[in-house]
């Protein structure tokens, strides 16, 4: 099975580090790893394909050093890895982003399964692989935690979906969003992290694709726009309670939170 | 309420312990926050001649932060980063209060670095061990390679007598101050030099079938080292096997993929540029294969944080360790080695340590650095009656390290644990130092007088 | 000024209306209040009698419905959403931040070539009219404000984060029910099952945790007690793992585990470091401790200084009734 991986490359802190002063995120001194989700969803497609044989392709779209989360996927094992970068293609949200990806991914031998990550930890939106799917018009798995080859075409998944867990198959081509969050990514072999600082990585511009009206890409074609960030209110420093100040009831409402905290 | 001299009660008695498993007495307790409290309230005791025992993270593995009555000084409150500006040669100058954890300064120095990012070589593995613990015990982890080098600026001293000393590297003091585990004072303030971090860190684990090939992969990197070898440390086969059984209940465990084999890895870190760090790991390929190590024997991660996750195999060897005194009847201290056999192999100790124990069915786990033989064996009894045995074996060892000229004790500091077990077998010259130093600065031994001498 | 148009997605849960719909319809009249403003509704699914009555709770103007049977499959309820979002055509959308509204969002934010704003824990109106939607990010160090170019613009909003209903009476709307192929799709659903509560600490919803607090090991029986009946895991901080009261499996921080819950009380646990590097991920934080001075209390967000050997018979009192 040819299988395609989305991967991005994050800072290496989720909780992003934050200027006190200004309140911007100091995301420029965090080194850049792969992005844990999709560290996992990358270990599904390799044990997908140790089973069943085939190829794994990572793809990021991102500035040229994004390729260190290339190299990191092709040392995980990915046989080969795509960067998809251009100015033009900075300041994407999450639509801009799925569109884009579908751009480069047509430009490529068709996958017959796309795997993405559930989520970035720096973006969190969680969007770009549900809307990667509807550009691509590919049906859409989301929370998928098992993957199984079935009979013909076809892939046997699990998904959870909140409070139930759905068994289902779906055709191939899809694209599924993985979440898998107790599978622990395989560690390279010393011998593949080398070969992998010598991988070729194919690159894909604006001007490779269908579509190459700009207005589409980045910044001009994201439809949202953060028109402020601020500091959510101070959590810490509440004024202690004391025992006697509360009872077993008002405790236990605060506690189940049916009573709301404590303003001070 | 934070600067106030406090009774030592039902609340307090977490403070009455270290790593070491001791557990101590104490009438009363204080969190000073800044040093005008210190002095505050050690005028206090003085007036009352109460001896004091100086507390940091309470992360020692020798009890020197066990008080044995009087009152405990605990530093943990002043964790504030005074200064951070750099220095010559790209490197930086903190300046804080002793209370700092190694948790805080990292942040700190990341904060203050940005992408020139700078270290602390002798940063102990335990993450909430604080500055001032490691300036008195001149505890090292697992970074500081083989050098002398402290890695400490200055300090500011508090005497019994209430004098305040600036001490300055060079100066003589300084040097004689550090590592003398609290005698002299304590101390308000520590600068501590931090260095610059390599441009490329790779994290490399081989994992070894058995001993013997394990052997013969360390003798033959230690006979053609590259110089981009920062970091070379052994875990046994033992200890893998206890990771491996905490796995599931250890979140820096956790992270980890089963290991591909289990009779002992070599952790190794290779710190330079791109080019001399994958030439050097290339050679360590070579030497792995040669050994016999299959390719997926051979772990490699690169770049800072996907290091740290694979460090955290070795950094958790302590803690494993600690929780199997857990399951053991109070009181039982923990034994752990800190001895050096100059006259001997990797091979002869790392054998010593794994064949003694086993012969009296004492678990026991090895690990430690490799490149100048320092080894560190646990011993995991699982009584009392073990736990006697245990003690006899250590001192036999030490008696062994004696005869060899080597060290008996004293990188993790002698404290009270090591200063009973170890009774007459102890390093003379750092007891005569701690003696002559104590004399000079703190006569009437006010501070942890129950540690070292 | 234009009519402005609302649409709230009233997903159901099986054939009743998910919590966070009725949430939702309370947070779109409250947008609508004191504006020119319509608000509707689309429903997917088989609701139930009490369901249709439920919604003339709010005075919808009009409720979209393709009455599409079994359980969700993507393709086959993304290509209805998307119809029912074209027919209503409406400035605003609505969703739930459900497994299933995540991807309905998604897909008609792609097809629509729109924006979607996911997470919003806070939404108001500009003067202009358009959606300002507040989304935590950055790990939650930072809320960001968010306004999106196109229409409609899409909303994906966190359960339960929202003001509670206030009391608004409606007229039963009309039922609109558009031709639409109700069954095709590439998706063959073999299994459908209640997900497993994981028993793992890491993925409890509520925890209520001990410390060195306690002087015995039976004083635990109690809190035990008390974590039954609240729904809550029992955990604890290394000093009770080391004490030998609970097993490793329960212990919270660096050497243990890291966990997430909605609510976590922590009792007569002082707040090291290493405990507190364990509950990043906390979302309400009620901490008992002794000591005034104790970390823990510095950064709960209700904090109790007393004993847990009083608080605990009270708790354990109210909770029984």
């Amino acid at each position: 099975m040819d299988i395609l991986v989305c991967v991005k490359q994050v800072p290496s802190v989720s909780e992003g580090r934050l200027d006190r002063k200004t309140g911007t995120l100091l995301r420029a001194d965090l080194p850049a790893v792969l992005n844990p989700y999709d560290g996992r969803a990358l270990e599904m497609a390799l044990r997908l394909r140790d089973q069943v044989g085939g190829t794994v392709r990572v793809l990021t779209m991102g500035p040229p050093s994004a390729v260190a989360v290339l190299r990191e996927a092709v040392a995980m094992g990915a046989d080969s890895a795509v960067l998809v970068s251009d100015a033009g293609f900075a300041g994407a949200d999450a639509m801009a982003t799925a569109y884009t990806l579908s751009q480069a991914i047509r430009t490529l031998p068709q996958p017959q399964l796309i795997v993405c990550g559930r989520q970035s930890t720096d973006g969190d939106t969680g969007q770009v692989s549900g809307a990667l799917a509807a550009f691509l018009n590919l049906p859409f798995a989301s929370g998928v935690d098992t993957v199984t080859p079935a009979e013909g075409d076809e892939l046997l998944l699990e998904q959870r979906m909140g409070r139930i867990r759905v068994t289902a198959r779906y055709p191939l081509p899809c694209v599924i969003s993985a979440e898998n969050e107790t599978v622990v990514p395989r560690i390279p072999s010393l011998r593949l992290r080398l070969s992998a600082a010598k991988a070729q990585v194919t690159q894909r511009k604006l001007e490779d694709f269908q579509d190459t009206d700009p207005s589409r890409y980045g910044t001009a074609g994201s439809a949202t726009r953060v028109v402020r960030t601020y500091r959510p209110p101070e959590t810490v420093g509440k004024a202690i309670l004391s025992e006697s100040e509360v009872t077993g009831q008002a405790l236990l409402d605060l506690i189940l939170g049916k009573e709301a905290l404590p303003n001070v | 309420m934070s600067n106030h001299i406090l009774p030592l009660d039902d609340a307090y008695t977490a403070y009455l312990r270290d790593e070491s498993r001791l557990t101590g007495k104490a009438q009363s307790i204080s969190f000073p926050t800044d040093e005008a409290s210190v002095l505050e309230q050690l005028e206090a005791l003085r007036q009352a001649g109460t001896p004091v025992t100086i507390q940091g993270g309470q992360t020692g593995i020798s009890g020197g932060a066990v008080a044995q009555g009087g009152h405990i000084l605990n530093l943990s409150r002043m964790n504030k980063v005074l200064d951070i500006s750099w220095d010559a040669d790209g490197t930086a100058l903190l300046r804080a209060q002793p209370g700092l954890t190694m948790m805080e300064m990292r942040q700190a120095a990341a904060a203050f670095s940005g992408r020139r990012r700078v270290f602390w070589p002798p940063e102990p593995t335990s993450l909430t061990a604080t500055v001032g613990g490691a300036a008195a015990t001149l505890a090292k982890g697992i970074l500081s390679g083989t050098g002398e080098e402290t890695y400490i600026q200055s300090l500011r001293l508090v005497t019994e007598d209430g004098a305040v000393r600036t001490l300055t590297q060079g100066d003589g003091l300084l040097e004689q101050v550090l590592g003398t585990e609290g005698l002299p004072g304590v101390f308000t303030e520590v600068t501590l030099r931090l260095i610059p971090e390599a441009a490329e860190i790779w994290g490399i684990c081989v994992f070894f079938e058995d001993f013997d090939p394990l052997c013969g992969f360390v003798d033959s990197l230690c006979q053609d080292k590259p110089q981009e070898l920062a970091v070379a440390e052994y875990m046994d086969a033992s200890l893998l096997k206890l990771a491996d059984s905490r796995r599931s209940t250890m979140v820096r465990l956790k992270a980890l993929p089963e290991f591909p084999a289990t009779g002992g890895a070599v952790y190794l870190e290779l710190h330079g540029d791109e080019a001399s760090v994958m030439a050097a790991a290339d050679k360590v390929l070579e030497l792995a294969i040669l050994s016999g190590c299959e390719d997926s024997q051979i772990w490699a991660v690169s770049g800072a944080s996907e290091v740290e996750r694979l460090r955290e195999l070795r950094i958790a060897a302590q803690e494993l360790v600690g929780m199997h005194y857990d399951g053991l009847e109070a009181g039982l201290p923990r034994l752990v080695t800190d001895m050096t056999f100059p006259q001997e192999s990797f091979r002869d100790t790392a054998a010593r340590y794994r064949d003694d124990p086993a012969e009296l069915d004492i678990g026991c786990c090895v690990y430690g650095h490799i490149l100048n033989n320092h080894l560190t064996a646990s011993l995991l009894p699982q009584d009392a009656a073990q736990h006697a045995w245990a003690v006899a074996m250590l001192r036999r060892w030490a008696g062994i390290s004696l005869s060899q000229g080597g060290q008996t004790a004293g990188s993790y500091g002698i404290g009270s644990l090591q200063r009973q077990l170890l009774e007459g077998l102890l390093p003379q010259e750092k007891l005569e130092r701690c003696r002559r130093v104590t004399q000079e600065l703190s006569p009437n031994r006010t501070f942890n007088r129950s540690a070292v001498l | 000024m234009s009519e402005l148009h609302i649409t709230v997605f009233a997903e159901l849960e099986g054939s009743a209306l998910a919590a966070v719909s009725c949430q939702l319809l309370d947070q779109a009249f409250l947008l609508a209040q004191g504006r020119q403003a319509q608000v509707t509704a689309l429903v997917l699914g088989k609701p139930s009698e009490a369901t249709r009555a439920a919604l003339c709770r709010w005075p919808l103007e009009r409720i979209v419905h393709y009455s599409v049977d079994g359980p969700f499959r993507s393709d086959l309820f993304c290509r209805l959403f998307l119809a029912g979002i074209r027919r209503l055509s409406p400035d605003i959308a609505l969703i739930g931040s459900t497994p299933q509204g995540r991807v309905l969002a998604s897909h008609t934010a792609a097809m629509l070539r729109t924006g979607v704003t996911a997470d919003c824990t806070e939404l108001s109106l500009t003067e202009e009219g358009r959606l300002l939607q507040c989304r935590p990010a950055f790990g939650g160090n930072l809320m960001a404000q968010i306004l999106t170019k196109t229409s409609p613009q899409l909303a994906i909003v966190r359960p339960g984060a929202l003001t509670p209903p206030n009391a608004a009476t409606g007229g039963c709307p009309i039922w609109e029910t558009p031709e639409a192929d109700l069954s095709a799709s590439a998706i063959t659903v073999t299994q459908v099952t209640a997900a497993t509560a994981s028993s793992a600490l890491s993925d409890a919803q509520a925890i209520i945790a001990v410390g060195r607090g306690f002087r015995k090991k039976e004083d635990l029986e109690q809190v035990r007690e008390l974590a039954d009946l609240l729904g809550a895991s029992l955990a604890c901080s290394r000093a009770v793992v080391e004490m030998g009261w609970l097993s490793p499996e329960h212990q919270i921080g660096l050497s243990g585990q890291s966990v997430a819950p909605q609510w976590l009380l922590t009792l007569g646990i002082s707040g090291s470091i290493q405990f507190r590097s364990g509950i990043r991920g906390v979302k309400r934080l009620i901490a008992v401790n002794q000591n005034p001075d104790a970390p823990i209390l510095q950064i709960a967000d209700v904090p109790i200084c007393g004993d847990v050997y009083r608080i605990v018979p009270a708790l354990l009192e109210a909770a029984r009734n």
